[in-house]
């Protein structure tokens, strides 16, 4: 796993001048941004922490000139020269959808407790909802053989 | 310190053991059922204890606490008194169907 550098760190360090060269490679699913510094390379990350992938040269062009860089070389040894498969942001679009995901899975949790809020019917005290299980549970299990034997002897 | 099961709560916990009864049946397979009663045997004694330690806080959802069980299959969303505990759902999490 490349070891990451988070964009507001690049900036200080562009800023610094202690980036000695910034590369940015094609791969399968787009492009990286890599910064050579004194002892070790590092990809331009997302917010969490994950290297940021570009759709293409101009994508990554872009947030580099904001760091002040307009110089960079592109390595496309991975794809052999070809342009990868533009995809818009697939990083971006990989943290919308699990957000999305998770605002849905919240609303559920939100409308399931509501239900329980409404609910008038009293509780069961933790003793009460033992028995109550503990009765359901011995059902289902004799329910449970009683269907198996019904199986196994219709074979 | 007490804790009480709403009627919701203990319907989602039935709720999973009939499905793990319908699954053990239709396969027919009855280790399904007797995992599923191994995860409510778990479910009842962790949702028991939490009139202890005071655990996550769902902001987004007032006044609302959250539990996830310890196999990471549930979560037990409860009320709060002091140490008085109402748990109103045992809902799968996200990317668990529960069983």
């Amino acid at each position: 796993m490349v070891d990451t550098i988070k964009l507001a760190t690049a900036r200080e360090l562009a800023e610094a001048g202690s980036l000695r060269e910034t590369t940015v490679t094609a791969e399968a699913g787009g492009y990286v941004v890599t910064f050579a510094l004194e002892n070790s390379d590092r990809a331009l990350a997302t917010k969490d922490g994950t290297p940021r992938i570009f759709s293409g040269v101009p994508a990554a062009a872009r947030v580099l000139a904001r760091l002040g860089i307009t110089r960079y070389r592109v390595d496309a040894t991975a794809t052999a020269g070809a342009e990868p498969p533009r995809r818009s942001r697939p990083d971006r679009a990989r943290v919308l959808k699990q957000l999305h995901e998770d605002s849905a899975y919240l609303e559920r949790i939100r409308e399931a407790v509501a239900e329980a809020r409404a609910d008038s019917r009293p509780a069961l005290s933790g003793s009460d909802a033992h028995l109550h299980m503990a009765a359901l549970k011995a059902r289902l299990r004799d329910d449970l053989q009683t269907a198996l034997k019904r199986r196994s002897s219709t074979k | 310190m007490t804790v009480a099961w709403g009627r919701l709560a203990i319907e989602d916990r039935t709720q999973q053991l009939v499905a793990a009864f319908e699954r053990a049946v239709a396969l027919p397979d009855p280790h399904l059922f007797i995992a599923a009663l191994a995860r409510d045997d778990a479910i009842e004694n962790e949702g028991d204890a939490l009139d202890g330690p005071a655990v996550y806080r769902l902001d987004a959802i007032k006044g609302t606490f959250v539990y996830a069980t310890r196999d990471g299959r549930y979560l037990i969303a409860y009320q709060r008194n002091g140490n008085d505990v109402y748990i109103d759902r045992v809902l799968p999490t996200r990317g668990s169907d529960g069983s």
